[in-house]
């Protein structure tokens, strides 16, 4: 009867040391520490730990710890000096260990659990009332979950503690500094933190709320893992005084990616819902393509995550052709395209700016995570430089769509030959012979020869009806020489200002007789796709009657 | 036109619709070239070219007593008025939408055929109903095709489906109207400029079909063909052909056209970009050029001959992009035309030369600046461009822009010395509405030579550019499709 007395007061004195000891650790993350008892100082007075700390085990509060009189019979200023000692308060924890239910468990079990099992330091084992704050491997020792690390990766935290919202006790304080795992600090932690069940969840909130994740997440209201944590003002208030981070996924930082990403976009739309409302793609995508995937994103709230915001940049796409000669007004015109009726309206601010100028350089794909944060403008690549000159290819294998970002108008506006979106450097008309005998860039590609080139050339007096007094070629008195090799390098210039019949004068049976046709002229194939052009010089079919 | 029933069938829901308009005034002065005479009597030579006391060159012909030349005539000036309309409607049922592009031109001033198309007062871009579903999608109506070959507009149909995934094709066919135009061959505009204009519209008819197996490459393959609607002969039967790989971080593309009728390649080219490290991305493009003629002119039975070219293109960047460069280089070489003389030989080559730059001197400022020089045949330019522009929260940016450029042209009147000094700027009136305006003035530096064109010119133009209604598919902007 004796022994069981003793070890239940030993158990007491264990739990007691515990608690104590948990507190101390807790009122240490908070900044203030209360002086301890010196316990080892009075090993001779006290036999048993239950002889004050009775209420441990039992749960009773009143004799948790002695009452202040007890010390004043000693200390009372002559035996001893007098001390100030107070009744703790129940210290703030997020732990939901309990002293009482341990003592029942390791009397139930007959263990040899005792206050010192936990409240002293191993190699003071065997020293009385050498008390010592509980450590949390003081734990692991008995629990099944055996490991030799607090924030071991298999360590179910819910074990010893309780979610983040039930400690109601901790203060804003104690949690902005709560233990940060080691596994948060991987380098792709952020990338794939989401918890993979509802256990990994339940670990999440032990120091996490739903305002944790709402900080960055567009889709928290949509993703079970964040609807499943509960709201805590605590982490709301600290939540709203940081910025939304997003790491940069390698996929993103891969040279493809800004211009193809619409693929892996439609077969994983809810992935990109982490960090992306539908704001980050109209920024671009001001055309109908994409906008089922986009439709699918959730909106840009006031009030919650905005998501990575991405700007185009207004003050110009670096890597437009002939950039300094262009009138400043062409490279606006293109990025007002696009703010014109994408980036509109949707207020909010951006934490994000990103100058939209040229395709993700492949080089860039170095394997970081970038992360995103306020404060910091990040640039995206979109085409390639000179991408207006070269995106031929590209487009017609479908390597880019246009119309995910584009409207029609888009093409049309250079294509349909008229120049309203200003291509050409300023006064282009006075400077574009150079271009027009290169024909670096086609002319056909965009213009009519005649209803565009020609004509123009006629009404500005360039070209002339009368091939005698052309204005061209007057001061060349051996044109008439120099003109076959002029024309065969370069046709569709002469074609710009001269009629056919200016040639036919000549070039026919009807003038002068003179034949045109250079070496390796294939006449059968031309006439066998059009047999009425022979007819333009000849009289009669020149291969009438051959094969 | 099936599609027409299900269109007025269509449940009235989630409808949207987003018109655009951009109203433009233009204005531009120029000395247009015009001929002139003189008394034969009057020059001081003899023979076929002969010059004034004034120094011009006049061309004297036979016994003509007057002898001819062309002078810049007086100023004439013409104000472009053009009105843009673009309508996208949808949420007429499920897929379902319609898209409209139209344009109305005038003109004031004294000069109005100095600016193209002046003549026209309405053109209908593009009019189509379309139909989409997940892998196919049907148009009728006018649309255009814009590809390798070049871009065409035609009245007619077009289906697009994707069977398999990175596969998709495309038929299209209609009455088609001239390339790069929209108007039709046998339209006033060509026949104002062309005494041998076609006779008859044409059909166009074409395929596509591209590949993308993988998102690092992908190829194409087109062919097109327009036929007169008497279907006598062919305007045009050309293929196309390109493709693009990323090939261990170097981006390759290539690109070529052949046109049937001729058998020659019109344009051939093959291209690799890389970038070096994070501030460099270097290019160098091969090319092969030979001009593509329509089957109804005869020029395409002159023989003419194309150039192979190289190019190389070079950009250095900050990381933040706050300074840019750019610089290009190119060499181009023509084929033998079998025509030139030895004692009269013509330049077949050409190069150029440029950089280019931009510094964000400060958030708002951005100074830019090039230097390009370019000498081949037919013609030659050394041009300079240097301007500094400032722009504010997005909403107001005011550019000035001062050039200098010399053209000389091989077998024309003369050459120009022009400086140039612009100033531009725009307002964003509200989220869709911008105002934008620039105003330009050219000055030619002459140096005596009096005969020389004229090319001094005074351009200016505001625009007026504005959104109604919002995007298709967004929830936030009106609907989905």
């Amino acid at each position: 009867m004796r022994s069981r007395r003793w070890i239940v007061a030993l158990a007491m004195f264990a739990v007691f040391a515990v608690l104590a000891t948990a507190a101390s650790a807790v009122q240490a993350q908070g900044g203030t520490r209360r002086a301890g008892f010196p316990h080892q100082r009075h090993a001779r007075l006290f036999p048993t730990c239950s002889g004050c700390h009775a209420g441990i085990a039992t749960g009773d509060s009143a004799s948790m710890y002695p009452p202040p009189s007890l010390c004043a019979r000693c200390h009372d200023g002559t035996v001893e000096r007098r001390v100030s000692w107070s009744t703790p308060s129940r210290p703030a924890t997020n732990l939901k260990f309990s002293h009482t239910v341990h003592e029942r468990a390791s009397t139930r079990h007959g263990d040899t659990l005792t206050c010192a099992s936990c409240h002293s330091l191993p190699e003071q084992r065997t020293t009385w009332m050498a008390v010592a704050a509980a450590r949390p491997s003081a734990c692991f020792a008995c629990h099944e979950h055996r490991t030799t690390s607090h924030f071991a990766e298999t360590n179910p935290c819910t074990r010893c503690h309780v979610p983040l919202v039930r400690a109601a006790a901790l203060s804003v304080e104690a949690v902005a500094v709560l233990p940060r795992p080691r596994s948060h600090d991987a380098p792709d932690f952020l990338l794939a933190h989401a918890p993979s069940d509802a256990a990994a969840g339940a670990r999440c909130a032990t120091c996490h709320a739903r305002e944790s994740c709402e900080r960055c997440h567009v889709n928290a209201d949509l993703l079970p893992a964040i609807t499943a944590l509960e709201r805590d003002p605590r982490v709301a208030q600290l939540a709203a005084s940081r910025p939304a981070v997003y790491p940069v996924p390698r996929s993103h930082r891969q040279g493809l990616w800004a211009s193809e990403h619409g693929a892996a976009a439609r077969d994983n739309v809810s992935s990109c819902a982490n960090c992306h409302a539908q704001s980050s793609c109209t920024a671009c995508h001001i055309g109908s393509g994409g906008a089922t995937t986009i439709g699918k994103l959730p909106r840009a709230e006031p009030g919650k995550a905005q998501g990575v915001v991405i700007r185009r940049a207004t003050s110009g796409i670096p890597g437009e052709p002939r950039a300094s000669t262009a009138p400043q007004e062409q490279r606006g015109e293109y990025a007002w395209r696009m703010q014109t009726v994408s980036d509109t309206g949707r207020g909010g601010a951006a934490t994000v700016r990103a100058a939209l100028a040229a395709l993700a350089t492949p080089a860039a794909d170095t394997g970081e995570v970038v992360e995103l944060d306020s404060g910091r403008v990040h640039y995206v690549r979109v085409h390639p430089p000179d991408f207006v000159n070269t995106h031929g290819p590209v487009v017609a294998t479908g390597g880019m769509t246009c119309s995910g970002c584009h409207a029609q108008r888009f093409c049309t506006d250079c294509h349909d030959g008229e120049t309203r979106r200003r291509f050409h450097p300023a006064n282009f008309i006075a400077r574009h012979a150079t271009e027009a005998f290169g024909r670096q860039e086609d002319c056909t590609r965009c213009h009519n020869p005649e209803a565009f080139c020609r004509s123009c050339h006629v009404n500005v007096g360039q070209a002339t009806r009368n091939p005698r007094h052309a204005a061209f070629h007057t001061r060349q008195p051996l044109w008439l020489l120099q003109h076959g090799q002029a024309a065969r390098q370069s046709l569709e210039s002469c074609a710009s200002c001269h009629q056919q019949r200016d040639c036919l004068r000549c070039h026919s049976t009807i003038g002068q007789g003179v034949n045109p046709h250079g070496p390796g002229f294939d006449a059968k194939r031309m006439a066998a796709r059009n047999r009425l052009v022979c007819l333009q010089c000849h009289l009669s079919d020149p291969l009438a009657g051959r094969p | 036109m099936a599609i027409w029933p299900a269109l007025l069938a269509a449940p009235l829901y989630a409808q949207g619709v987003r018109i655009s308009g951009t109203t433009t005034v233009d204005y531009v002065d120029v000395q247009p070239l015009v001929l002139d005479s003189v008394l034969a009597s009057s020059t001081s030579d003899s023979g076929l070219l002969r010059r004034t006391a004034d120094g011009i060159i006049v061309e004297c012909v036979g016994a003509d007593p007057y002898c001819r030349y062309y002078r810049s005539a007086t100023r004439v000036s013409t104000g472009p008025v053009l009105q843009d309309l673009e309508l996208s409607g949808w949420g007429l049922g499920t897929g379902i939408s319609i898209y409209a592009q139209g344009r109305v031109r005038t003109s004031i001033g004294n000069a109005s055929e100095i600016w193209p198309f002046a003549g026209d007062h309405f053109d209908l871009l593009a009019a189509y109903a379309e139909l989409q579903r997940t892998r196919w999608r049907v148009r009728l109506g006018r649309q255009w095709y814009a590809s390798p070959l070049g871009y065409y507009a035609y009245d007619g149909g077009s289906v697009r489906a994707s069977p398999l995934p990175g596969l998709s094709g495309e038929l299209y066919g209609g009455w088609g109207l001239a390339q790069g135009w929209i108007g039709t061959r046998t339209s006033s505009a060509i026949s104002a400029v062309e005494d041998l204009p076609p006779d008859d519209r044409g059909y166009i008819l074409g395929a596509a079909i591209q590949y993308r197996p993988t998102l690092r490459g992908g190829v194409s393959v087109q062919y097109q063909r327009e036929i007169r609607t008497d279907r006598a002969a062919l305007y045009s039967e050309r293929m196309a052909a390109a493709a693009d790989l990323l090939l261990g971080g170097t981006r390759i593309d290539a690109r070529a056209v052949y046109d049937i009728a001729t058998g020659d390649f019109n344009d051939a080219r093959l291209r690799a970009q890389r970038s070096l490290g994070r501030r460099w991305i270097v290019s160098g493009e091969v090319r092969h050029y030979l001009p593509f003629f329509e089957l109804w002119t005869i020029w395409g039975a002159f023989s003419p001959v194309g150039y192979n070219e190289g190019l190389l293109t070079a950009t250095w960047s900050t990381s933040d992009e706050r300074i840019r460069i750019d610089g290009s280089a190119s060499y181009r070489r023509y084929a033998e035309t079998n025509a030139g003389l030895g004692f009269l030989p013509l330049r077949n080559d050409g190069w150029t030369v440029g950089a280019q730059g931009s510094w964000r001197v400060a958030p708002a400022w951005t100074a830019l600046g090039g230097y390009h020089i370019g000498v081949g045949y037919g013609a030659s330019r050394s041009d300079f461009d240097a301007g500094v522009r400032w722009q504010r929260r997005e909403r107001v940016w005011l550019g000035v822009n001062g050039s200098a450029f010399q053209t000389i042209e091989e077998f024309s009147v003369g050459e120009g010395r022009v400086l140039g000094l612009a100033v531009d700027g725009g307002v964003r009136l509200s989220a869709d509405t911008r105002v934008a305006a620039d105003i330009a003035l050219y000055h030619h530096t002459q140096r005596g030579a009096p005969q020389l064109a004229n090319w001094n010119q005074r351009r200016a133009s505001i625009r007026l550019q504005w959104t109604i209604g919002g995007d298709p598919g967004l929830a936030e902007r009106g609907g989905r499709r």
